[in-house]
């Protein structure tokens, strides 16, 4: 008999979603179904009667299964919120990075003002784009499971590497930003066009370096 | 029965959390101590038993835990916690001068 129950039961939740919630509940359900329907073939009522006042008894199911997917509305609308501003604080970094290296080239060619004074403003303005970046990407919340399911485990073991993978490459971004920025500056102010490409060569070594300590950061784990 | 229904659903998690207070227990025998104590003119569906457990269990009012039965099927156990003890204190209150006034009225 408590195959029949269990079938039953599985054909009412046949639109739930198939999470580990919903196979705890529908295993509770049948346990304490079956329970009863031997309790009142206990008392004497025929298998079939007592068969048909259990499944009466479970009632609608519809609210239990609405109650179990109110979760998943509440998190899509918080990662729809912070994608948002994710978009926001990247264009708008991307925005200040252009800015800083157009403050560059204008305080130095336009104005004719002090070398070093466009380089503290350069800085100063990719600087605070980088902490706007990182900072971002920090303290960005964790992929938040809407249920139990292994999809949604391996979308938050997804989001997990992608975030670290983000991070690696908007760094990278900022380093080779910078190096063309140092380069232009120093050959300008200078005139060592003759050496300064060595930069480049210095770019390359620490872009090797930040993959390489989030690859050791990665295996570590 | 349907309007008497009516009036106890709002009360259904105080219900609840009121079995649960003498002891950890489960569904099938929560429900069971409803119709005994009720003489068989009050039980609870299945539907809204568990909703009420998920809602009881969100709000921090219970726990649950799977029981260690060696033989047949696992049960899952609920039991109250000390948030849970004093919101079934709360409520409880609020019925009685809910009922003393409504016994004023009609």
């Amino acid at each position: 008999m408590s195959n029949k129950i269990r079938s039953k039961v599985d054909l009412l939740f046949a639109d739930a979603p198939q999470t580990k919630k919903v196979f705890e509940l529908k295993e509770e359900l049948i346990v304490n179904l079956t329970e009863k329907y031997d309790d009142l073939v206990g008392l004497g009522k025929a298998p079939e009667d007592a068969y048909n006042s259990v499944i009466a008894s479970i009632g609608d199911v519809d609210e239990l299964i609405k109650g179990l997917r109110q979760n998943d509305v509440f998190n899509s609308e918080r990662e729809e919120k912070e994608r948002r501003k994710t978009a926001l604080v990247v264009s708008g970094a991307v925005g200040l990075y252009i800015l800083s290296i157009l403050a560059l080239i204008s305080i130095v060619e336009v104005f004719r003002a002090d070398g070093v004074l466009a380089l503290i403003v350069f800085l100063l303005i990719a600087g605070f784009s980088t902490c706007m970046l990182i900072y971002h990407f920090m303290s960005k919340p964790k992929y938040i499971k809407a249920d139990d399911t292994l999809v949604e485990e391996f979308k938050e073991w997804k989001q997990e590497h992608t975030k670290k993978n983000q991070l690696c490459k908007s760094l990278i971004s900022i380093m080779w930003t910078l190096t063309v920025a140092i380069y232009l500056f120093i050959s300008f102010t200078m005139g060592i066009w003759a050496y300064s490409w060595i930069i480049f060569i210095i770019g390359a070594v620490v872009d090797q370096i930040i993959r390489l300590v989030f690859d050791m950061n990665g295996m570590r784990e | 029965m349907s309007i008497t229904s009516d009036l106890i659903r709002g009360h259904t998690e105080t219900i609840i959390l009121g079995q649960l207070i003498a002891k950890d227990s489960y569904g099938y025998e929560i429900n069971k101590a409803i119709q005994e104590k009720t003489d068989n003119q009050y039980e609870l569906k299945e539907a809204t038993l568990y909703s009420a457990f998920r809602r009881l269990e969100q709000a921090g009012f219970i726990l649950s835990y799977w029981g260690d039965e060696t033989t047949g099927a696992r049960r899952r156990y609920y039991s109250i916690t000390p948030l849970g003890k004093e919101a079934y204190r709360q409520n409880k209150q609020d019925w009685e001068r809910a009922k003393e006034l409504i016994d004023r009225l009609i």
